[in-house]
């Protein structure tokens, strides 16, 4: 990766870094309750406002970055490992297991995504974790049928049939061979699923579902603004500005990655 | 029995037939060219040595016996050791069959530890002393380098010392010069007849003038049956087979003067060849009989005509 794509991704990881540094901090500030202080508007005091119990909106959104962002990663990261060895298999074998693949990835395909998945955490209980397992384990098959294809003509490159020639395994043929052709589009995508992600853990906490009742999860944050959207839409605004901002800047970053390597970009 | 003997060798793209009846012999030490038409056969016959026919296609008869090992007994898990090792295979392409993001050292270090058991260090000398040998200046240097940063000539000499490296009793050499400009294309067909020891060797390539040039007797392919096998000299100057006859006068020359002759028609496609010789349409000589399936005869010189030339 060239230089300006490298410092987004520094920002990013600094970001990270400072936020779980101060955790235990933002934490305590943010489950801080003063009833005299009940939906402030933004002011020096407090930046962006407090909620309905006089808790800083400022230190609840930075606090609830770790939750939302931390479920994102952890989703992504199932479905990319997933999909990655989906994809790659189904390419490299021939015959029924290919087949018995393709036909697995167009079942959970089919599965309705949020129903599917409110479901599963009702199951596997109110947490982070589950909702990030729940996500990987619905998502990757988006990252298994483009590993498929493009796979699949990579793996017929004359300097792949060559390293075959030359006696190189399997395995060691599509991570060494296969893999490294295939990694921007895997680069790119993966950012572009990091954001779809964050809006799915969003929607479920939104929802309710997944961040453990009173943490500060931006999808939460949001739905207990609702009652106060005309008194106090500060309230709203926080949260709801974190999210559509995260996700906005990701889409143009992906965007910009699959530009410089020479991708088609975001699929409409 | 040293060196490749392909017998009667047969192989179907579902239920048709591709290449029929094939039996070849290459001795340690020769070079035979394999001459035709693209769609004759040729490349089909050589991949079904390695076991690296495309998918659909298999060999439902006849054996590939090398080193008095039979190939077509053995299973998916004992093939791939045999690739590199005692197979070695040289591209056409060299442009496309080196790996664009992978060091030069890298690609051939991964083929030398598949098959001989050495450290990480002497697997990278032994990468440059192959470089070395295919006449790579600053072997060094070039086991740093990636693919692009070198010319046709030298990728093809890297193409070469991948094929190589590991000493293989067969060297299979599909079209290695095509790609090639003229003024490298006899270094590179030199430095196969150099560096391929005592190996057998088949060289695949529709350029009558390089199997001249390199090997020691020609096979001619068409419409998947060999039609015609002699020393290179006896083919050239007295063909026997109709085919081989009309495929040298249609090769360009420098020096002759007009336009060389093309043969009339087009090669029949897999599933609907004539009863009979296949070339038999488009042969100025057909007579009747040509209609049964002609054998291949003779023992120096053989062909496979009810007519042949002289």
């Amino acid at each position: 990766m060239t230089r300006p794509l490298l410092i987004p991704l520094i920002l990013m990881a600094l970001a990270g870094l400072a936020l779980w540094l101060f955790a235990p901090a933002l934490a305590e500030q943010a489950a801080a309750i003063n009833l005299d202080l009940r939906l402030a508007a933004p002011s020096s005091d407090r930046w962006l406002g407090t909620d309905q119990l006089g808790r800083d909106l400022a230190a609840r959104v930075l606090a609830g970055a770790p939750w939302s962002l931390g479920v994102a990663a952890g989703s992504t990261a199932i479905a990319l490992t997933l999909g990655t060895l989906a994809g790659l298999a189904a390419a490299e074998l021939e015959g029924w297991p290919r087949r018995i693949i393709l036909q697995i990835v167009t079942l959970v395909i089919s599965f309705p995504g949020l129903v599917a998945a409110v479901a599963a955490v009702a199951i596997l209980g109110q947490s982070g974790f589950s909702v990030l397992l729940v996500l990987g384990f619905l998502t990757w098959t988006l990252f298994a049928r483009v590993i498929y294809a493009e796979a699949s003509s990579v793996r017929s490159r004359d300097y792949v049939t060559a390293a075959r020639l030359g006696g190189v395994s399997r395995a060691r043929l599509l991570i060494r061979h296969v893999l490294p052709a295939i990694a921007p589009s895997l680069i790119a995508m993966m950012v572009f699923h990091f954001a779809d992600m964050l809006v799915a853990a969003s929607a479920l906490s939104f929802l309710g579902v997944g961040a453990p009742l009173g943490a500060p999860a931006w999808g939460a944050i949001i739905s207990e603004s609702r009652p106060y959207v005309y008194q106090a839409p500060w309230m709203l605004l926080a949260p709801a500005t974190a999210l559509a901002g995260t996700v906005l800047g990701l889409n143009i970053y992906g965007d910009i990655i699959a530009k410089r390597l020479g991708l088609a970009g975001r699929p409409s | 029995m040293t060196g490749l003997h392909l017998k009667n060798l047969d192989i179907h793209a579902g239920k048709t037939a591709i290449v029929q009846d094939v039996a070849l012999h290459v001795p340690k030490g020769q070079v035979l060219g394999l001459v035709g038409e693209s769609g004759s056969g040729k490349s089909m016959t050589v991949m079904s040595i390695p076991h690296l026919l495309p998918s659909g296609c298999h060999i439902t008869a006849g054996h590939i016996i090398l080193d008095d090992q039979d190939l077509t007994l053995l299973t998916d898990k004992q093939m791939p050791p045999l690739r590199g090792a005692k197979i070695g295979v040289i591209f056409q392409d060299p442009f496309t069959s080196l790996n664009p993001v992978r060091r030069i050292g890298d690609l051939l270090a991964e083929v030398i530890t598949r098959h001989q058991n050495l450290s990480p260090a002497q697997a990278k000398a032994a990468a440059i002393a192959a470089l070395d040998e295919v006449g790579l200046p600053d072997a060094a240097a070039k086991a740093r380098a990636y693919p692009h940063e070198m010319s046709g000539g030298q990728r093809q000499r890297v193409g070469i010392a991948l094929a190589l490296v590991n000493h293989p009793s067969l060297v299979i050499a599909d079209e290695p010069t095509t790609a090639l400009d003229p003024t490298v294309q006899v270094h590179i067909l030199d430095l196969i007849a150099k560096r391929m020891e005592d190996a057998a060797a088949i060289l695949v390539t529709h350029d009558l003038g390089a199997a001249a040039y390199l090997c020691t007797r020609i096979a001619v392919m068409y419409s998947g049956r060999i039609v015609e096998e002699a020393p290179v000299a006896d083919l050239v100057r007295r063909p026997r087979h109709p085919y081989t006859a009309a495929l040298l006068a249609a090769a360009p020359r420098l020096g002759r003067i007009g336009r060389p002759d093309s043969i009339p028609g087009q090669p029949p496609s897999p599933g609907a060849r004539p009863q009979g010789c296949a070339f038999a349409p488009r042969c100025a000589r057909a007579a009747p009989e040509c209609t049964v399936q002609p054998p291949f005869t003779g023992t120096d010189h053989k062909v496979a005509c009810h007519r042949p030339l002289q």
